[in-house]
């Protein structure tokens, strides 16, 4: 059964991979058979005369995560405004007030996981219209790069008579006995 | 749960199973090197490539040479790349340091730039699969102790180049790799260590389940990057010498570099052992061993003559809190982690074709 560590990660992963922002966690509830989780992001427009995003505007989402770590869903519930209050809000305070049957575990593993993604390390900061300081978000780009190369397969071949086999068969046995 | 649909899937990949031969690869992703194994009817064949680049000025005439004298090289936009060994050399000839697209371990998110390029050495070095959705394992480092940076970056963005090359990439600690690869015959149990270029990666497993695991910032590069400070030479220079001619047990006829070098390779060596002491001394959930430990070094960093004996001398020195058995070097340092995620990858493979591979 995943625990809501894993469910922090795949979030983290998901806005990161899938969405194509930094999401900070920013609350999570766990409800029967999931877990509704507050993320705080970015969303970026492109400056063209700098080579990076700048941020456009943080958004509050909600997802659901099941115990499968499935996403079931998301939402934007909310946004933080230039005075870094939190604005159209009421539907995740709500969930907030259904927080009351953590128990002290839970809580101390979620407060350790959301004290991680506290931004202030990521990037530069920069100053924005408006006297708000915001953090510069970089992302991860796979561009598609025109490349030229003199080469197919790469790497210096060693041919050995090593064989697998039995560490192979050895592992299998172990793994089958983890499953029983 | 056996759907219908998962046991026609299953067939499909058993029919084209017994086409394709020797499924299952391995890839060790190094700062130094990328390792890659792959069986060749049921015989180990590993491939190696240094990760790193040059650039030089780029022309017609420049590349006919490099095509000549059969050199690697990238080319992009408008820069000429020379890649792998001949990269070394040439920074060597020309007294200027390497381009390393990974450092201490990981891909650094601040790379973006050359990220295509790791994307095509890796899938280079790899090859294609030998059927759609084949199953490589990747080293990743454990989460380092003594630094701060992102393993998961990392993890996704190796992740992401084999998925792209057709693969089903499965990542695993760096030092299990060398459990996996070394101790089969102490079913699994034992301590892996990797003294890479740059991280040492360290595991303890218990019955093929890692139990303990970490990595630190300091390893083969940090040596090059100190003695060349020291002694003001580039660390692709220090590098160089350490790969080719330091000998730890006869260092006081060697060159100022060599003396340098076995000063801290002790350094090394001792903080690395009062690390894995102080983790294990800290350690709440740490198994009751009943019989002694095997510890495997392994990694590039140990193939000075005369680290062993190093080793084995600091060690002495060090109580942890369960019992060392044998101390042995890996029967291959070099290649211990690319074959333990083959072995990985040959296992889960195999249960998913149902049995043992006919070529095995």
């Amino acid at each position: 059964m995943a625990t809501v560590k894993d469910a922090i990660k795949e979030i983290k992963l998901f806005f990161r991979f899938d969405l194509g922002k930094k999401g900070t966690i920013i609350q999570v509830t766990p409800h029967p058979g999931e877990w509704k989780v507050l993320v705080e992001a970015t969303d970026t427009m492109w400056d063209s005369t700098k080579d990076y995003r700048i941020i456009h505007e943080r958004n509050i989402y909600e997802v659901d995560i099941d115990k499968q770590l499935n996403i079931e869903g998301y939402r934007r519930v909310g946004r933080r405004g230039k005075d870094g209050e939190i604005e159209e809000f009421s539907y995740a305070r709500s969930i907030a007030k259904e927080d009351r049957s953590l128990n002290k575990n839970m809580v101390k593993e979620i407060a350790q996981e959301i004290a991680k993604n506290i931004p202030g390390g990521i990037g530069i900061r920069v100053r924005e219209k408006g006297g708000m300081e915001l953090p510069q978000t970089f992302i991860d780009p796979i561009e598609e790069t025109q490349m030229n190369y003199n080469f197919d397969r790469l790497g210096e071949v060693k041919k050995t008579e090593q064989k697998v086999d039995k560490a192979v068969e050895r592992l299998k046995a172990f793994k089958k006995t983890k499953r029983k | 749960m056996v759907t219908k649909t998962g046991a026609k899937n299953r067939r499909a990949k058993r029919a084209e199973a017994t086409v394709e031969k020797d499924l299952g690869k391995g890839l060790d992703v190094g700062t130094a090197f990328i390792y890659c194994a792959e069986r060749e009817k049921g015989n180990i064949v590993f491939r190696r490539q240094r990760d790193a680049f040059f650039n030089i000025e780029p022309g017609d005439f420049t590349k006919k040479m490099l095509n000549k004298i059969n050199v690697k090289y990238i080319e992009k936009d408008g820069s000429l790349y020379v890649i792998g060994d001949e990269a070394m050399e040439m920074a060597n000839i020309f007294h200027r340091e390497l381009r390393r697209p990974l450092r201490k371990g990981v891909i650094s998110p601040s790379e973006k730039e050359s990220l295509p390029m790791i994307e095509l050495i890796i899938q280079s070095v790899i090859g294609r699969p030998k059927c759609k959705g084949e199953i490589v394992y990747y080293s990743v480092p454990a989460a380092p102790l003594d630094a701060d940076f992102d393993i998961i970056y990392h993890e996704n963005i190796v992740k992401r180049f084999l998925e792209k090359a057709g693969y089903t990439p499965k990542p695993i600690n760096e030092g299990m790799g060398i459990i996996f690869s070394e101790l089969a015959d102490e079913e699994f149990t034992g301590i892996g260590i990797s003294f890479g270029a740059g991280m040492v990666n360290m595991c303890l497993s218990y019955m093929s389940v890692p139990v303990v695991s970490f990595s630190l910032s300091k390893s083969g590069d940090w040596i090059d990057e100190q003695v060349g400070i020291a002694l003001g030479e580039t660390a692709s220079r220090v590098c160089e010498v350490k790969e080719k001619s330091l000998d730890l047990t006869n260092v006081k006829t060697q060159s100022h570099i060599e003396t340098a070098l076995a000063i801290y390779y002790d350094n090394l060596i001792n903080y690395v052992l009062k690390s894995i002491k102080q983790e294990f001394d800290n350690n709440p959930k740490l198994p009751r061993f009943t019989k002694p430990v095997t510890l495997v070094i392994s990694g590039g960093t140990t193939m000075p003559k005369g680290f062993l004996v190093k080793f084995n001398k600091a060690l002495s020195q060090v109580k942890f809190p369960m019992e060392i058995g044998k101390v042995k070097m890996a029967s291959s340092p070099l290649h211990a982690v690319a074959r333990g995620t083959l072995i990985a990858a040959i296992t889960d493979q195999e249960r998913l074709e149902g049995g043992p591979h006919p070529s095995v």
